[in-house]
């Protein structure tokens, strides 16, 4: 219990931006109507987002009575999400952007779930089952043993699970990186490339089996581009502004350059463990997209509001107003929040180009983003809830 | 100087060019636009000041240390905040606002609430091209504690003409919450004159 109450030290308002967790809110009231969110800055350079609830009713109940449990818990119908991001980000509110993937943890446990039961699936394990026998030298004969020694069998058996578990961590980041990618369009990308490119890009899965960093960025890169966020951005920047569109070229470029090359993937293949279950994953992973695209569909950023957004947004910021709402009232148009990160990042992008990026006076330039991006988020979530208020007044 | 009435008060929220265009964000009702005035919103964030800590304030010392002088409390929509007999809290607008910079402004209390003992600001002007959230230096000059929630239109800016500004180029530019500020922090040149030479309590 004293872990868990740790937890929510310094989660007060002063710690924790209030754009952070309206945002995230808004996000699962539609993922996940039944959820309860709890936000947490902390000290180490993570994001989390793990399930509460279950641990609560686990420890509480040799504590409490049965009925006691019951009236307690009952009544709580969803999950009661903890979601933690590191303090340092606490005001890095395009950052955020990677909490897409955290939610996407649920959606990548599900699908994994379910494909336990195809044929597909099947058809993989019993491929990969007879690779690692190879490789260990057993034979299957006679018929439904393992022929060869003890330390053979153990290191067969040691070898599978492994492959299990690559295979299963590197699917749940990967797929929860493609829901980053759906929920949050560019914004994904750029945050993703922020927080990937602080380690070595083509470090082989370790201790704790995340796939390569630069073999997660070609997924989102690849779903992005797939799904035309990329080339609809580029090309609705480029008349409108044209600077700040030439800084984007260039910076995706960049990550073109990065992506493309195939190093990381070499590094896979020389560990043959690792290499089977990366060609297990890479088998599985249109599926799981697929999965997560149709999950999304009501949910996921929309392009076309994006290109019909940014430019004028970004106008916005250049005055230093918030990226809130297009348009003049009384028929200012409310926008979709994730196009007010966008527009931060495009600008940010465009600032990382200034010889002032990185002096006092940058750093207070972006910092100006980042607030006013924040109070973008706010501002359109409760313009978002006034007008379904006004709504429900008059027909009622 | 004339003091602007509520159609040129839209004209200017309507304005194509948005560098001339009165910007009030988020502008929940154009009910706020009154006949000469436009009535603002209590924002959701609050400044109290952490009194033990803070034993004078004087222009002419640097001692200002925001994190020890003052507390930061967020109000959530449809929740209640005190404010107490006497007691000064700074607090921000719910709206974000950009002036032109032929426009010039100042806030004042509501009349209602000015009866209930509320007194709204008291460093009123808002300069040509000013850009952010307003500050509102909330005390309550009643004897009972007074409730208020973020959202109240608790006061109103009234707009006027301004010829030949110059742009604000102000410290308060770009805020987007209310914090105390470090009143030494421009004045020392000055204070090097005017500031008592003995030392203070």
């Amino acid at each position: 219990m004293g872990t868990l109450l740790q937890h929510f030290d310094n989660a007060h308002t002063a710690q924790t931006p209030r754009g952070l967790p309206q945002m995230l809110g808004a996000l699962m009231a539609r993922l996940e109507p039944n959820a309860t969110l709890v936000a947490w800055p902390q000290s180490s350079y993570n994001y989390t987002i793990r399930d509460l609830l279950a641990p609560l009713k686990g420890m509480t109940q040799s504590l409490l009575s049965k009925e006691a449990h019951q009236r307690v818990f009952g009544s709580v119908a969803g999950p009661l999400n903890f979601v933690s991001f590191p303090r340092i980000e606490r005001d890095n509110v395009l950052q955020h952007a990677i909490f897409g993937h955290e939610l996407g943890h649920p959606l990548a446990t599900e699908f994994l779930e379910s494909e336990r039961t195809t044929p597909a699936y099947s058809a993989a394990l019993r491929r990969v089952t007879d690779a690692l026998m190879a490789q260990y030298k057993l034979s299957t004969a006679p018929k439904g043993a393992l022929g060869g020694s003890p330390a053979q069998t153990k290191a067969f058996v040691d070898g599978l699970r492994r492959v299990l578990v690559l295979r299963k961590r590197g699917l749940e980041e990967l797929i929860s990186d493609c829901v980053g990618a759906l929920l949050f369009g560019p914004s994904a990308l750029f945050a993703s490339y922020d927080i990937l490119s602080l380690g070595e890009l083509d470090d082989p899965p370790g201790e704790r089996s995340y796939p390569p960093r630069r073999f997660r960025l070609r997924v989102v890169k690849s779903l992005l581009d797939a799904e035309g966020y990329t080339s609809t951005l580029e090309s609705a920047l480029q008349a409108a502004e044209p600077a700040i569109s030439a800084a984007l070229v260039r910076y995706i470029k960049h990550i073109n350059e990065l992506t493309a090359q195939q190093t990381d993937k070499s590094n896979l293949g020389a560990d043959p463990l690792i290499k089977l279950a990366y060609e297990w994953i890479e088998e599985t992973l249109p599926g799981g997209t697929d999965f997560v695209r149709r999950r999304l569909e009501s949910v996921r950023y929309d392009s076309k509001r994006m290109s019909a957004e940014v430019p004028e947004l970004i106008e916005r910021l250049r005055i230093r107003v918030p990226p809130s709402e297009i348009g003049v009232p009384p028929d200012a148009y409310v926008i979709d929040w994730r196009s007010a990160l966008v527009a931060g990042w495009a600008c940010r992008l465009r600032m990382l180009e200034d010889p002032a990026a990185g002096t006092d006076d940058g750093i207070e330039q972006a910092e100006t983003i980042n607030r006013l991006v924040l109070r973008a988020v706010e501002f359109t979530i409760l313009g978002d809830e006034y007008r379904k208020f006004l709504t429900g007044r008059s027909s009622a | 100087m004339s003091v602007l009435g509520q159609a040129r008060i839209e004209s200017l929220l309507k304005e194509k060019a948005i560098k001339d265009r009165l910007i009030v964000t988020p502008l929940l009702s154009m009910e706020q636009i009154q006949s000469a005035s436009l009535d603002i919103r209590l924002g959701h964030d609050f400044t109290t000041t952490r009194k033990g800590n803070l034993p004078y304030i004087d222009a002419g010392e640097s001692n200002f240390e925001p994190h020890r002088h003052q507390s930061r409390h967020y109000v959530n929509r449809a929740e209640r905040f005190f404010l107490h007999p006497h007691e000064l809290v700074l607090a921000s607008t719910l709206e974000y606002f950009r002036l032109p910079i032929t426009i010039s402004g100042w806030v004042t209390s509501r009349s209602r609430w000015g009866r209930a003992g509320l007194v709204i600001a008291t460093a009123t002007a808002v300069h040509p091209g000013f850009t952010g959230a307003i500050t509102l230096e909330l005390l309550n000059l009643g004897e009972v504690p007074l409730v208020l929630y973020p959202g109240l239109r608790v006061a109103q800016l009234i707009l006027a003409d301004a010829e030949g500004a110059s742009e604000y180029q102000g410290h308060f530019n770009f805020q987007v919450d209310a914090y105390h500020a470090d009143v030494s922090e421009e004045t020392q040149l000055d204070y090097e004159f005017w500031k008592p030479t003995k030392p203070g309590p």
